[in-house]
């Protein structure tokens, strides 16, 4: 099930809300555990089955790390967590690395191992990398061992999160696993939120999805410097709104149920370099990764080149976290390779300047970043980077005829087209991307206001049912003639 | 003591607002998505909706009923079109002037837009050659005047209306290209300047505001583009009508009559724009009455006394009022009260014509009874016959392949003209 279709507003949450405001306490975790896997069936009625092996699988881990603690047997409780990290790790490499991995494999060695050609379990990623900080917390004494396998179970399988995060750990809610009073404040704030978040993904990521896709499908010739720059910041835009919505969601629905989710998204692209960046944009997953992979390996504390070492592999990591491909591996290090310039020298040189400097330098280099994130084909991405350069790329299939080798110019009508018609749209997305719109409404005393808060709730939910409404909307036209 | 219990019951209450209002909307919707009464179909779409799906074992294991229920929901979501309404509203206030594929002109005409693609595809390349092909076969098998007519939409004729800045197929380029390419193969007679006549008169109601279609009266500009197709070539054995050979009358000579006052067409339904309304209008030659029709479609499955299918009119596409909308095959009898017509009939013998034709030509056939004693229309989306045969066997004087102009260069069946 997804946040933005009908089934979940006007059937599913409706249902679990009532349900849960109406359900005694020592019954609310049951609850959620069912309808979250209800949830979760309902896109992947057979892959429910894998989350639930992992849902025991670390419960049990969980159980025995304990108990080897408890009893001193420090080299038994490790053996517990390799083990619980090995099946985890296994699970997502078979169903996310092991085609990708053949077909390498293929590639390199002129093979032709067949490829299993499975589809990836929903939010499995997000999941195994919940479950595998249970079992690190357990044995570093971070978190207590959970004893009781339907709360555990609902903390794995949590709805609001399961399928694009925030990643929260187990230690972030452990004190909220028995005791959440229902607190009416912070309902509607969830409420608020949760509108929110449905807002940016429905109005806005969307739409610029919308407009990516039709600079994205432009033949080369059609495509000058300008279109190819406003189709990457289409891009951009969508992405934060769409990742950024999705967590507000969960974020929303965790306050509703009593949680206190971490935020994922800080105003990213206000930040004045890409280190800042990375410590605003899906900050969960930053978080995941420095203190189980950058912290283990010795982070910054053993020399400028054990660090430089630390960064790129826990950036090739986070790279292809984000899908099986070499693009996502050449993101992450793209922009490890900025992180460790920055730490080298490029911090300080950015700090004497005019704060614009930096805020132009990260968005360029963020930008250029989705163009990589973007193309699963790296020669398509160069292509496309090329195009934003104005670099004649002398690319086999462009038209040879083509003045200018295939290059459309600095502009063309159509440039100015999408402009216009996504003018407006794109504004309110650069502003809305930025603190502006709370800090405009906190300044003129609309902001917390129930009543305010009310309107604005109506207000986005009426025009998230057009959007969506529209979007089904395809008039069969064929006997139109 | 109890004011400030009082306030603070009060400021619970208020608290809770937002919460309450959310779980109220969404309770409200889906309670009225399930008392609403289910609609089979979508008039404004012009589709079947989807229908409350059967829940099976295998259904729910390939999660193929999940997909269904989610589509039945959306489908069935109460008053559909008005939501769009919302929605393009909402996007005109933020500049965005196209919704659906149609631009909100100024003056709330909504128009189809056609990308430049469309005449650089496989389809208009085939499309472009068979019917050249076409054209000299039919010159070939003796018959008098073979004609295409290629009618520019909307888009075209009115696109100082459409920002300048859409990116948008030239058709008037394209029409004077295919033009030369036609004089080039030696068939220049055979072109029917249709951009020019309508063009002339771009300022009149020639395309519905709501509607992809032409109207009647652009319809008649077509018709005298038509007629002057003939006189231009000096009335040598192509003449129309011995003696009165470039008599178009001028459109407000017509008889009119308007059968539907508030139709809301095939753009309007793409954008859920109804606050514009088109007219449906009627047209008549003067001295009406003194031609009879005989009207048979698809070969005797149905036969009508009208060119005019009435009952349309007060239906979901008013635009089929015009010969019954599109049939695979609808030939039209036209019987006159005047000795005239024997007259020169019995010097020029019977005229028939072959008409090859999308829906643009169901409201130019009107215009062309007072030429033809016979038309067949032959719409080759449906009609799978040969075309040679047909000429053979009818010996027509006269063929005209009439499309749109967009719809000829993507539509798939159009190679049919090779049969």
């Amino acid at each position: 099930m997804i946040f933005a279709g009908f089934t979940f507003l006007f059937r599913f949450l409706p249902i679990v809300l009532i349900a849960y405001i109406l359900c005694p306490k020592q019954f609310r975790n049951g609850l959620l555990f069912l309808a979250s896997l209800i949830f979760y069936a309902w896109g992947e009625p057979v892959y429910v089955l894998l989350m639930l092996f992992s849902t025991v699988s670390d419960y049990w881990h969980g159980r025995r790390i304990d108990a080897a603690r408890r009893t001193g047997r420090q080299k038994a409780a490790k053996g517990w967590l390799i083990s619980s990290i090995v099946i985890n790790l296994a699970m997502l490499g078979f169903f996310k690395y092991a085609d990708w991995l053949i077909g390498i494999w293929n590639g390199v060695m002129g093979s032709h191992v067949p490829l299993f050609k499975l589809p990836l379990p929903l939010g499995i990623s997000f999941y195994t990398f919940q479950t595998m900080s249970y079992s690190i917390d357990v044995y570093r004494g971070d978190a207590k061992v959970q004893t009781n396998i339907i709360d555990f179970g609902m903390f794995v399988s949590l709805f609001p999160q399961l399928i694009a995060g925030p990643i929260v750990r187990y230690a972030d809610i452990e004190d909220r696993m028995k005791e959440r009073p229902l607190c009416i404040g912070r309902m509607s704030e969830g409420a608020l939120r949760f509108a929110v978040g449905l807002a940016k993904k429905v109005l806005l990521a969307n739409q610029f999805g919308v407009l990516w896709e039709t600079i994205a499908a432009l033949p080369p010739t059609e495509m000058p410097v300008l279109t190819g720059w406003l189709g990457i910041i289409a891009y951009g835009l969508q992405i934060y709104y769409d990742f950024s919505g999705y967590s507000d969601m969960a974020i929303g629905l965790g306050a509703i149920f009593g949680f206190h989710f971490p935020e994922n998204f800080d105003h990213p692209y206000e930040s004045r370099s890409v280190s800042e960046f990375f410590r605003r944009w899906h900050m969960t997953l930053q978080k995941w990764f420095a203190s189980y992979v950058y912290y283990p390996l010795g982070g910054n504390r053993k020399g400028m080149k054990r660090q430089i070492l630390n960064l790129l592999v826990v950036w090739a990591l986070t790279g292809i976290w984000h899908g099986a491909s070499g693009n996502f591996m050449a993101w992450g290090l793209y922009f490890a390779c900025f992180l460790i310039l920055e730490k080298v020298c490029l911090q300080k040189v950015l700090a004497c300047m005019p704060r614009v400097f930096g805020h132009l330098y990260t968005l360029i280099v963020v930008l250029f970043g989705w163009v990589l994130f973007t193309h699963t084909n790296l020669f398509e991405a160069v292509q496309y980077m090329a195009r934003m350069l104005a670099i004649p790329l002398r690319a086999a299939g462009s038209a040879a005829g083509v003045p200018g080798g295939g290059l459309g110019g600095l502009y063309n009508a159509r440039t100015w087209y999408y402009l216009f018609q996504y003018g407006g749209l794109l504004l309110l997305g650069a502003v809305g991307a930025t603190n502006l719109p709370v800090f405009l409404a906190k300044k003129l005393k609309f902001y917390g206001k129930n009543w305010n808060s009310a309107i604005f709730i109506a207000i986005l939910l009426l025009l998230c049912i057009a959007s969506l409404v529209d979007a089904s909307y395809n008039p069969f036209l064929y006997f139109r003639f | 003591m109890e004011n400030k219990k009082k306030k603070s019951w009060w400021d619970t209450c208020c608290e809770a607002l937002p919460f309450v209002l959310l779980l109220g909307m969404l309770v409200f919707f889906g309670m009225w998505q399930m008392a609403a009464k289910k609609r089979v179909y979508s008039p404004s779409e012009r589709r079947l909706l989807a229908t409350k799906p059967v829940l099976t074992k295998e259904s729910v294991l390939d999660a193929s009923y999940m997909s269904a229920y989610e589509e039945y929901l959306t489908d069935q979501f109460p008053m559909r079109d008005q939501w769009i309404t919302l929605k393009t509203y909402c996007g005109l206030l933020l500049g965005r002037r196209e919704s659906g594929g149609v631009y909100i002109a100024r003056d709330r005409s909504l128009i189809e837009l056609h990308m430049p693609e469309i005449a650089a595809g496989e389809t208009a390349e085939r499309n472009e050659e068979c019917l050249i092909g076409f054209l000299r076969d039919m010159n070939a098998a003796g018959v008098r005047n073979a004609r295409v007519m290629l009618v520019p939409t909307a888009d075209g004729i009115w696109r100082d209306k459409v920002s300048p800045f859409a990116a948008q197929f030239d058709q008037q380029a394209y029409l004077e290209q295919l033009s030369a390419g036609l004089s080039e193969q030696g068939l220049s007679q055979c072109y029917v300047d249709v951009w020019e006549g309508l063009a002339a008169c771009a300022d009149e109601p020639i395309y519905y505001k709501t509607d992809h279609h032409w109207t009647m009266q652009g319809a008649h500009a077509g018709y005298a583009a038509y007629v002057r197709s003939f006189t231009d070539m000096g009335g040598a054995d192509g003449a129309l009508l011995p003696g009165e050979s470039s008599a178009v009358l001028p459109w407000s000579d017509y008889e009119t009559e308007i059968v539907r006052a508030d139709f809301h067409g095939t753009t309007a339904a793409k954008c859920g724009l109804y606050d514009v309304e088109d007219a449906i209008m009627l047209v008549y030659p003067p001295g009406r009455g003194t031609e009879r029709y005989r009207v048979v479609y698809d070969g005797g499955e149905s036969e009508s006394d009208s060119l005019y299918a009435l009952l349309s009119a007060q239906g979901d596409d008013p635009y089929s009022v015009y010969l019954d909308g599109n049939h695979a095959m609808t030939e039209i009898f036209v019987m006159r009260e005047h000795a005239v017509a024997e007259a020169s009939g019995a010097e020029t013998g019977k005229r028939s014509l072959l008409l090859i034709k999308d829906s643009y030509a169901n409201c130019f056939v009107p215009y062309l009874t007072g030429i033809y004693d016979e038309i067949t229309l032959i719409d080759l989306r449906y009609y799978n016959g040969s075309l040679r045969a047909l000429v053979e066997e009818h010996g027509y004087t006269d063929v005209l392949v009439l499309y749109n102009l967009p719809n000829f260069l993507t539509e798939t069946t159009v190679y049919r003209l090779k049969k």
